[in-house]
């Protein structure tokens, strides 16, 4: 089995905004929960974590989750295997501070699950303070 | 990797909702999707040219998505469990409440 990285666009410009030390420490944590993933020792979701689970998904379980890099920067990815091609895909989503990790996991996960099933829609409730709620509607 | 094809599974009669919902142009591009979902080589070389299959990403449980039309606008969701590969759903494209003039040249157009 092969790990295989993928980045988007965001995750790209989230990363030039942090310094050369800061950059290589997020990539070089990312590198080493791979090596930890192939090897399989130990409890691969200690570093992970999820806010919830996303009403969009019915049946499914997410594997989005919010990657501890350290106290205070985390990593929103999705962690999928791929029997068929024997391999693990790792898709860097966004790198943001801690404070808006929950923020940010939100948008991402209605971002992608959105659109791959698309007879669903969102419809945002809105309060003063915000979105507090998501209610899908089939 | 997955060296033999895995079987197909069709417990939600979706090859019948397919057939249904399909334009007759489609019916037999449907046939060849999924003809290259049971093809060794496919497997052994991981190229799937008409299908175009791809991991959907976000789900543990690995779903897959495959395009019937060159568009990829008609869709045929699967996951695979234990060396079986199971349909899950088609999906068809979805009009437009409001049309904007470029979907109505699209329409016009066939593209």
């Amino acid at each position: 089995m092969e790990i295989i990285f993928e980045s988007t666009e965001e995750f790209e410009q989230d990363l030039k905004t942090y310094s050369e030390a800061e950059q290589s420490i997020i990539l070089q944590q990312l590198h080493e929960y791979s090596s930890f993933l192939l090897t399989n020792k130990g409890d691969p979701e200690r570093r992970l974590h999820q806010f919830y689970q996303f009403d969009l998904l019915d049946d499914y379980t997410s594997s989005l989750y919010s990657f501890i890099v350290n106290y205070y920067l985390r990593v929103i990815l999705t962690i999928d295997d791929d029997p068929l091609f024997n391999r693990t895909l790792i898709t860097l989503f966004r790198v943001v501070d801690s404070q808006v990790s929950a923020q940010v996991y939100q948008e991402v996960g209605s971002s992608i699950y959105q659109g791959f099933l698309p007879q669903k829609t969102i419809m945002e409730v809105k309060s003063n303070n915000g979105t507090v709620a998501t209610v899908t509607r089939g | 990797m997955v060296q033999l094809p895995p079987s197909l599974v069709d417990e939600r009669g979706i090859i019948r909702k397919a057939l249904t919902l399909l334009p007759e142009q489609l019916k037999g591009r449907f046939l060849e999707v999924l003809a290259e979902l049971q093809d060794e080589s496919c497997y052994r070389y991981q190229r799937f040219f008409k299908s175009k299959l791809k991991r959907i990403k976000g789900t543990k449980i690995p779903l897959y998505c495959v395009g019937i039309d060159e568009a990829e606008r008609w869709k045929l969701y699967l996951y695979y469990q234990e060396g079986k590969l199971y349909l899950q759903d088609i999906i068809c494209p979805v009009a437009k409440a409001n049309k904007d003039s470029l979907d109505i040249i699209a329409e016009l157009n066939d593209f």
